[in-house]
């Protein structure tokens, strides 16, 4: 990120040279490495995601049901206590997670993706295209989008990849509005009419100067953006339109009910649910705050 | 849906030092934070609920909104329960000992042939005053028949005169096999004896309905101030999903029996919401119980459980090759622990089941294994199948509901440990779920449930002859084709029960269906609610219950 | 003010562009429903095929007929799986419950979020400010039907301080009033703090201090006008959020909503209720955003509208 970030805005020239000093990408990365509460909420994500991936290595299968032991509360045997099938809560939790954050990196890799294309078409290109892409943005804006959510579920049966792109369909609007801003604001610098005059294709200048530059809102966007997908999954959960029986939000949304029976069947899960979304948050706000050359507020 | 700031241009200053926090007056600035006490001071207000003739209305809590409230169109149970308090059929339904009681007719007969029958009607009354006459019930039935009031039941008339061709309207309505000879006489013909013809009459497709209030108000007519009944109840006021009230209808012809003023059935699909609305005093009668506050409910006095005539159960799809073989079919039904899902998933509420009908009053019933899995192993290998030589696309489909996938995922397990065999679980809401299993899309297995109209074993066991729309398993036998069709003219009810165990020991011996369960309803109902005796279909006999202050 | 014909005229614009857009809404949805695997009629016991025919003759429409009847008669149809009640009387009933749930929820949301952005802001650094911001990561990171069914335990029921259920008088409102702001209340309080900090260090703020200005005055007439902007900028994508947070809450407090009209007309291949809840809910939306924009151009003098 940092040697893209680097190329263009302020190229770290020989030294003497006035006004040049490290990159925006190099002060960004300084600045997050010494804000406690970003290096802090990383820390915590990596670990989670190390748990969750490599955790149900070494735990019993998590779909295995032992119906004699059922609903036992956490214990030496099992951290987390079982669940109404007697299946271990520990294990459903890390491989929820699994899911779930798979879920939402993949729903926002997705919409980032798809949204940042557009948005650099859209901003970059005549106005009158980009009027007509606009429009079509306002359109898709004001469907239900819930609604498109539920029955491109019920279209086309309960897999995860519908929901991949469900979600991810739903969220890229908002990335391609972003991004056209900052296209036009960038349109304008005087680095791309350089790049222009000397002749410089226009696909080999959205991909080498302005892509790069849009890359910090969309980083921010995009980490605040994975905690709205996860909980959003949560949400489709609870309304019944699951895909798996054992993402975080079907945890949450069934354990729920044992509220004042099985504390652990909700609190577990939704602890980690938690912790992973604040830290999402944090960090985003850290990202934002990096990025920003003009950030005042810490 | 996070908000990005945009900051200001280039150029900002950068305020390097921190601000100091403000020390100014701030208490005005805050008047919005002020509000906070005031909305919670809001939250302690009295909530009262409306009395008539000083007596408080017994507030039930049905599990849906009533798709609606015409007889002839009803389909679901949360409907059917409230059609019994507005209408009346010519019998009302027995109670524990399942005999039919009068209703409207006060009196019949049967002919020698039992093909048939006269009903003596009472002098009864709509509820806007007008008299009930023999007349209304044959225009109710022609109506209820007429494939263009789209009545779901209507095959149930095939056992009268003429039903059949007018459902395929190559006749008429009106040539329907019944006659009101005069004002309190009503001659129902059918087209060959019906042992359980009575049981029918108490069902409430067969329920009158007023045809003129029909014809005025069209859609209209189930409105309140629109909708007439001759039930012990009539319809003040339907406020979609908030509630329908009904009181006490003067017009009832046994309106001095009812005790209870006012009902007031309000729509809660949440079984957790109703359930918290039990425990809040907020509804005197719930139906169902969420499955996670089982055990919790189960001690609580105002927990009742009774068996309901129904049976949760497999089916397999008997056109895919190899489940085209008994004995596979059979290998995968006795590898289920039927007693431990019940006892473990379903907390033991449902009982496990031994035949595909449930316990009817009158039938002896087939006494099939509960779980037997060295046999299950012996099936398997005579199919030729095994953990090596697996069957193709073993599949449980279901549609999507925490009960069902924990079920499948349990049998699953069983049957992996029983037999070697790995299931793949599939499941689809329940519109698709619908399409795929009655085009026979699914791959092998399915879930399925029946609940029987009636109390009598042909409602279930007509099912899986090879040409009955329900039948969604693809399984053909002439022979139990046959033996169902000769059940229908015996008269003697002893040899009838006998002829129908036969046949359902014959469709054991197929197992084209793996039965799992009979159903049972569980209800939270306040110990003050009087003469609440529930029928074997789980319904109850509004002009009896009461609750008492 | 800055009313003129040329304002008018674009907000014309907008609403022609707006009604195009619902046309085209109304488009897809048809197309997607027709195409979605399951047919209306269709129940656990098969009605025979002649009956089948018969109500298919009865309630079938094809595009053609349904915009005739919508844009000619103002008849939305019958609903299927409620077959007594018309569309539009079942939206009717439902709709201003939910529009009540609503507008509740966002006033709630924008009093306290401002109120305690404020706050935050002006107690900068110290115990208060970081407690808020707690409690606003708390009501962003937990989903909203864990709050409401921890709230129906515990003052419902535990503590009997309000109904289990329903939308009756006052104390049955106070629930899921709660329940579905307490996200947009944390949202808010984020935003607005955020921007209350940039603005109160700004210097027109230190002069009107400096001349004297009471502190009220100074927020009623300066702070709260330059704040204002990028709450009001989240609250259109806000609201459009409500319309689905109501489904939670609606269901969980078995409120007689618009909620479970959206879910369950597309389970049941309800078609006219389907599209009748599409449209009102696209109407909503499309209209929300127009009023937004407009709002923002008497705000900010900067802001054109489009």
């Amino acid at each position: 990120m940092n040697a893209a970030m680097g190329t263009t805005t302020a190229a770290a020239g020989p030294a003497g040279k006035p006004g040049i000093g490290p990159s925006p990408g190099r002060l960004a990365i300084r600045k997050l490495w010494r804000d406690k509460r970003a290096v802090g909420s990383t820390a915590v994500l990596l670990l989670l995601t190390l748990a969750v991936f490599l955790g149900p290595l070494f735990l019993p299968d998590f779909e295995k049901q032992v119906l004699e032991a059922q609903l036992l509360p956490p214990s030496a045997a099992h951290w987390m206590g079982t669940d109404h099938l007697g299946r271990d809560v520990l294990a459903r939790v890390l491989k929820g997670g699994q899911l779930s954050l798979a879920i939402g990196l993949i729903g926002t890799l997705i919409s980032v993706v798809v949204g940042t294309c557009y948005g650099c078409v859209s901003g970059f290109f005549h106005e009158k295209v980009d009027l007509a892409m606009m429009r079509v943005v306002d359109i898709l804006y004001s469907l239900p989008y819930m609604f498109l959510v539920i029955i491109l579920m019920f279209q086309f049966g309960r897999s995860i990849y519908v929901l991949f792109v469900a979600l991810g369909l739903v969220q890229w609007l908002t990335v391609a509005r972003i991004v056209r801003g900052q296209v036009l604001a960038l349109k304008k610098e005087e680095f791309i009419l350089a790049a222009r005059t000397l002749g410089v294709g226009s696909f080999r200048i959205l991909l080498r100067h302005v892509i790069p530059n849009v890359m910090g809102v969309v980083i921010v966007y995009a980490t605040l953006t994975v905690p709205s997908v996860i909980l959003q999954e949560a949400f489709l959960s609870f309304l019944g339109i699951t895909v798996s029986s054992c993402t975080w939000g079907v945890l949450i949304a069934d354990g729920k009910d044992y509220m004042d029976s099985a504390w652990w069947l909700l609190m577990f899960p939704g602890l980690t649910l938690t912790i992973c979304l604040l830290c999402m948050n944090f960090l985003g706000d850290s990202l934002r705050d990096a990025l920003d050359p003009t950030a005042k507020i810490n | 849906m996070m908000f990005i700031e945009k900051s200001g241009g280039r150029g900002s200053k950068c305020s390097p030092v921190r601000p100091p926090p403000y020390s100014g007056k701030i208490s005005k600035m805050a008047f919005p934070a002020r509000a906070i006490p005031i909305f919670l001071c809001l939250v302690f207000e009295a909530c009262h609920q409306g009395t008539i003739d000083g007596k408080r209305p017994m507030v039930i809590a049905n599990s849906a909104e009533p798709a609606t409230l015409d007889p002839h169109a009803m389909t679901g149970q949360p409907e059917v329960r409230i059609a019994g308090a507005l209408f009346e059929g010519l019998l009302i339904r027995g109670l524990s000992d399942a005999k039919p009681r009068p209703g409207v007719a006060q009196s019949w007969e049967a002919s020698a042939d039992a093909k048939t029958y006269t009903f003596h009607l009472r002098r009864a009354k709509w509820s806007d005053g007008s008299p009930l006459t023999s007349r209304d019930f044959v225009r109710s039935w022609r109506r209820f028949v007429d494939p263009a009031t789209g009545s779901e039941y209507s095959s149930l008339l095939k056992i009268v005169r003429n039903g059949v061709p007018i459902r395929e309207k190559k006749s008429p309505p009106d040539s329907l096999g019944v006659y009101a000879p005069d004002d309190s006489t009503f001659v129902v013909n059918l087209e060959y004896p019906v042992g359980f013809f009575l049981d029918l009459c108490a069902f409430e497709p067969f329920f009158p309905v007023p045809i003129d209030t029909i014809a005025k108000y069209q859609d209209k007519w189930t409105e309140p101030g629109h909708l007439v009944g001759n039930g012990p109840f009539k319809l003040t006021a339907w406020k979609r999903n908030v509630e329908i009230d009904l009181i006490k209808n003067p017009f009832y012809w046994d309106s001095a029996h009812v005790k209870q003023s006012s009902v007031v059935v309000k729509p809660v699909e949440d079984q957790m919401t109703a359930f918290n609305m039990f425990l809040g005093k907020e509804a005197d009668w719930i139906y169902s119980v969420p499955p996670s506050k089982l055990e919790a409910a189960k001690g609580m006095p105002e927990f009742y459980r009774q068996p309901m005539f129904g049976t949760y159960y497999y089916i397999v799809n008997c056109r895919n090759p190899g489940y085209d073989s008994k004995d596979l079919r059979k290998a995968l039904s006795y590898a289920i622990d039927r007693e431990k899902i019940v006892q473990r998933v379903l907390k033991g509420i449902p009982t496990a089941a031994h035949s595909f009908v449930p316990p009817t009053p009158g039938y002896a019933g087939v006494d099939m294994p509960l779980f037997d899995p060295a046999k299950a192993r012996e099936f398997l290998a005579k199919s030729g199948y095994g953990p090596n030589k697996p069957p193709p696309d073993l599949q449980i489909l279901y549609n999507t509901a925490e009960t069902h996938r924990d079920i499948a995922q349990v049998v699953q397990q069983m049957w992996k440990e029983n037999l070697g065999l790995n299931a793949e679980l599939v499941n689809y809401e329940w519109k698709v779920y619908l399409d795929n299993t009655k085009n026979l899309n699914y791959r092998s297995v399915a879930r399925a449930s029946w609940i029987g109209d009636f109390a009598d074993p042909i409602s279930f066991l007509e099912l899986y002859t090879s040409d009955n729309g329900n039948n969604r398993t693809g399984y053909k036998s002439p022979a139990y084709d046959k033996a169902i069709q000769s059940t229908w003219t015996i008269s003697d009810p002893a040899l009838r029960m006998a002829k129908l165990k036969e046949c359902e020991a014959m469709l054991l011996d197929d197992m084209p269906i793996i039965p799992i369960y009979y159903y049972a309803l569980t209800e939270l109902r306040s110990p003050k609610i009087e003469n609440a005796v529930p029928s074997p279909l789980g319904l109850y006999s509004w002009k009896d219950i009461h609750l008492a202050e | 003010m800055r009313i003129n014909p040329a304002y008018l005229k674009r907000i014309a614009v907008r609403v022609g562009l707006n009604l195009l857009t619902l046309m085209i809404i109304v488009s897809i949805s048809f197309a997607i429903m027709k195409a979605a695997p399951g047919k209306p009629f269709e129940t656990e016991r098969n009605p025979s095929p002649q009956v089948l025919e018969e109500l298919h003759k009865k309630y079938d429409f094809t595009y053609g007929q349904y915009l005739r009847g919508i844009f000619l008669h103002g008849d939305f149809r019958y609903s299927y799986s409620h077959r007594n009640s018309t569309v539009l009387e079942i939206i009717g009933e439902a709709l201003p419950v939910s529009m009540e749930l609503g507008c509740y929820a966002l006033l709630l949301a924008i009093s306290m979020g401002l109120a305690w952005g404020l706050m935050s802001a002006l107690y900068r650094g110290r115990w208060f400010e970081s407690f808020i911001m707690a409690l606003a990561m708390i009501g962003i990171a937990v989903p909203n039907f864990v709050l409401g069914s921890v709230l129906q335990l515990f003052i419902s029921l535990k503590w009997h301080a309000a109904p289990v259920a329903g939308w009756n008088d006052v104390s049955s409102k106070v629930l899921p009033v709660l329940t579905l702001s307490l996200t947009y209340i944390a949202y808010i309080t984020r935003i607005a703090r955020g921007s209350f900090l940039e603005n109160l260090n700004k210097d027109y703020i230190r002069t009107a201090r400096a001349k004297g200005m009471p502190e009220f005055r100074i927020f009623r007439k300066h702070l709260l006008r330059n704040s204002i902007l990028p709450v009001i900028n989240y609250l259109a994508p806000a609201t459009a959020s409500v319309l689905t947070g109501t489904l939670v809450v609606e269901k969980i407090f078995n409120i007689p909503g618009m909620g479970r009209y959206f879910i369950e007309s597309v389970f049941q291949r309800d078609f006219p209720l389907a599209l009748g809840v599409i449209i009102v809910y696209s109407v909503f939306l499309l209209f929300l955003n127009l009023l937004a924009d407009i709002i923002l151009t008497f705000v900010d003098p900067r802001i054109q509208l489009q």
